[in-house]
């Protein structure tokens, strides 16, 4: 009798994960949800390239008629100008930054138990809008972030969630919406206290085999998807009351992919030429809990820049080597600890 | 122990429940009626590749029992005890060949073997035909059963299939790639975990998230060329050491959602307070109320505990003078 290994070839897990191609439909679908918003603004975009091209257009006339020495003067100092209003602005926002003071705040499972006065705080079911949006990246990045948006939610009905999605990463997508589903399931029927959410796809900053040199081009598409999520209304919450305050989201959290630094640093840009006012979209960045030791490349950016309001990590002993970032205890990984 | 399983294998390749059957037949021996064929113990192979497989429903088990099986037989199974699962698993998004082909060689296989395993089940990912391959040629015939596949996006079960759960099965062991994703998994459902970094990724700092598992105890670091060592080292832990909570688990149950307000994150909760600076205020003044509400408490409990104690030695002493 030959040898033979037994094989147990699971039906539906055969087919390698490379052949799973995305669909191509995956705008349509999610367009067709009115829970789900499409991917790319048509009226912001147009209104952008219009603005572009009639203000180019403008420059051109009036600088033809002038020598290249004025030519090269006014671009100077126009740049010039822009170069310090915008670093004066980064400046100015970085200061004013308001962060609770005293206490553990930063620490993950700070609540105390209840009190004497028995009131939960911090208590942010009394406010007219609560708006978080959540970057979700790929593998890893997202199976973290989701633990942590499961780890940090209450029920209440004045939440809004949104989440930021790369196109093509279906994984990310499912997982966004089995979250979803879970939220809905642990608030039956019309309860409220579930809160309204939405997807948002943007661009892939870099696709894996992309050249090099079209990837800033991409990151351009990819920015100004990222500004379109951040500036579009949620429509479940337009219509419904305090729905003005749902315009710009409060915190955005990311937690590593490239995609998030591209959302940050658009969502700081916005706040530097007064699109979105400065008391709108604080940004936590959380280094990934496989990072003990070492900073990712977009912790380091983070650190670097200043835009994020909190960089937060998840083992003390990475906040000690990196000065500026903060401990905030394994949000992704609570149940190690227990 | 299991070297017996392959003897009567009849050549096909999706053997196992013939197998299986083959090897319970000589444990229990007990026939059950036929359901669909003119093997007489066909009825039980159905019961045990499901779970074994992980592939037919919770559904599905009862009606079989209920149809087939005695009392007897039900006592049995509840006693009965599943064997050892090794799963390996490379992850979704690159492969990592020197760990498939290390996982194949003899002296891995019959350590496996020694250590009472009984089902090795493997995760390739993109390596799935070369796998294969290399299990079909495998000369001798392992020791112990080989399933594999290339990819599922539902892990959860086989990571459970090597779960130590009480009067199922001993605890196995799960040797995944250094994936964030796939050790928090692993370890929220409480398996002993082998972690093996990929020494050919160009960012690796899969092996700083190794070391630090290592030296907190929830995992065992894994390198290339010594994995036997692990798994005997796994092993240890499990059988004697820090990681000895890992037997008899009670069946997985999610945790609760939404967590526990006392356990919660609230870090997002402050920094959209920050959005609204009255309101912050507010809320910081009652957490500075609390905080000193506890302290208070702390303060209270430690000195209505401490003051009888000092006062009797205070007490002893002034006799002793006395």
């Amino acid at each position: 009798m030959p040898p033979t290994i037994p094989v147990s070839v699971q039906a539906g897990e055969i087919e390698p994960h490379k052949s799973q191609k995305p669909k191509p439909d995956i705008k349509a679908e999610t367009g067709s949800q009115s829970q789900f918003e499409t991917l790319g603004g048509i009226n912001f975009t147009a209104a952008l390239f219009v603005g572009a091209a009639a203000s180019s257009t403008v420059t051109g006339l009036a600088l033809s008629s002038l020598s290249w020495l004025w030519l090269l003067t006014v671009v100077t100092t126009l740049g010039a100008a822009l170069a310090t209003f915008t670093v004066y602005r980064h400046f100015e926002i970085l200061r004013r930054r308001q962060r609770p003071t005293g206490g553990n705040w930063l620490v993950a499972s700070n609540a105390p138990e209840a009190s004497t006065t028995g009131a939960q705080v911090p208590n942010t079911t009394s406010l007219p809008a609560v708006y978080f949006t959540y970057i979700l990246g790929s593998g890893g990045h997202t199976a973290e972030m989701i633990e942590t948006i499961k780890q940090s939610f209450r029920g209440q009905a004045n939440m809004h969630r949104r989440y930021i999605i790369s196109t093509g990463d279906r994984s990310s997508l499912a997982k966004a919406r089995l979250l979803e589903s879970t939220i809905r399931d642990a608030y039956p029927g019309e309860d409220a206290r579930a809160g309204t959410s939405d997807i948002f796809l943007i661009r892939r900053a870099r696709k894996v085999h992309q050249p090099l040199y079209t990837a800033p081009f991409t990151c351009l598409v990819s920015a100004f998807h990222a500004a379109n999520a951040l500036t579009r209304m949620p429509s479940l919450r337009s219509t419904k009351a305090n729905g003005k305050q749902f315009k710009y989201p409060h915190v955005i959290v990311t937690n590593g992919p490239a995609n998030g630094f591209i959302v940050c640093l658009v969502a700081h840009l916005l706040k530097i030429f007064y699109i979105v006012p400065e008391n709108r979209a604080k940004m936590v960045y959380i280094e990934t809990w496989a990072r003990s030791k070492t900073m990712s490349l977009t912790g380091k950016l983070f650190l670097r820049t200043g835009i994020a309001d909190v960089v937060g990590v998840q083992h003390e002993s990475l906040a000690r080597i990196f000065k500026g970032s903060q401990y905030i205890g394994p949000v992704s990984a609570a149940f190690l600890r227990k | 122990m299991d070297t017996s399983t392959t003897k009567d294998s009849p050549g096909n390749e999706v053997t196992d429940p013939q197998q299986f059957a083959g090897q319970k037949r000589d444990v229990g021996a007990i026939e059950i009626p036929s359901l669909r064929g003119p093997s007489t113990h066909s009825g039980r192979d159905d019961l045990e590749i499901g779970r074994n497989n992980g592939e037919m429903g919770e559904a599905k088990r009862p009606k079989l029992g209920g149809d087939t099986t005695t009392s007897l037989e039900r006592n049995d199974r509840r006693t009965n005890v599943e064997g050892r699962q090794c799963f390996v698993t490379v992850g979704a998004t690159a492969g990592f060949r020197p760990l498939l082909s290390e996982v194949l060689n003899p002296e891995f296989l019959n350590c496996l073997a020694d250590n009472n395993f009984e089902l090795l089940k493997v995760q390739c990912g993109e390596d799935f035909e070369w796998f294969d391959a290399q299990v079909r040629s495998l000369d001798p015939s392992p020791p112990l059963r080989i399933q594999r596949f290339a990819f599922t996006e539902n892990m959860t079960k086989h990571y459970v299939r090597s779960r130590g759960e009480k009067a199922v099965r001993p605890p196995g062991v799960v040797v995944a790639h250094a994936g964030s994703g796939t050790i928090l998994e692993v370890l929220r459902l409480q398996v002993p975990l082998v972690v093996v970094p990929n020494p050919t990724l160009m960012d690796n700092h899969q092996a700083e998230l190794a070391e630090e598992l290592e030296s907190t105890g929830d995992a065992v670091y894994g390198r290339l060329g010594k994995l036997t060592e692990a798994i005997t080292r796994s092993l240890e832990l499990v059988a004697q050491g820090p990681l000895i909570k890992l037997n008899d688990l009670p069946p997985y149950s999610p945790p609760p959602f939404p967590v526990p307000e006392s356990e919660r994150v609230t870090l997002f909760d402050w920094m959209a307070l920050t959005c609204y600076p009255d309101e912050l205020r507010k809320q910081q003044h009652l957490q500075d109320l609390k905080d000193a509400e506890k302290r208070f408490q702390q303060e209270l409990e430690q000195a209505s505990a401490g003051a009888p104690h000092i006062d009797t030695l205070q007490d002893g002493r002034q006799r002793d003078l006395d």
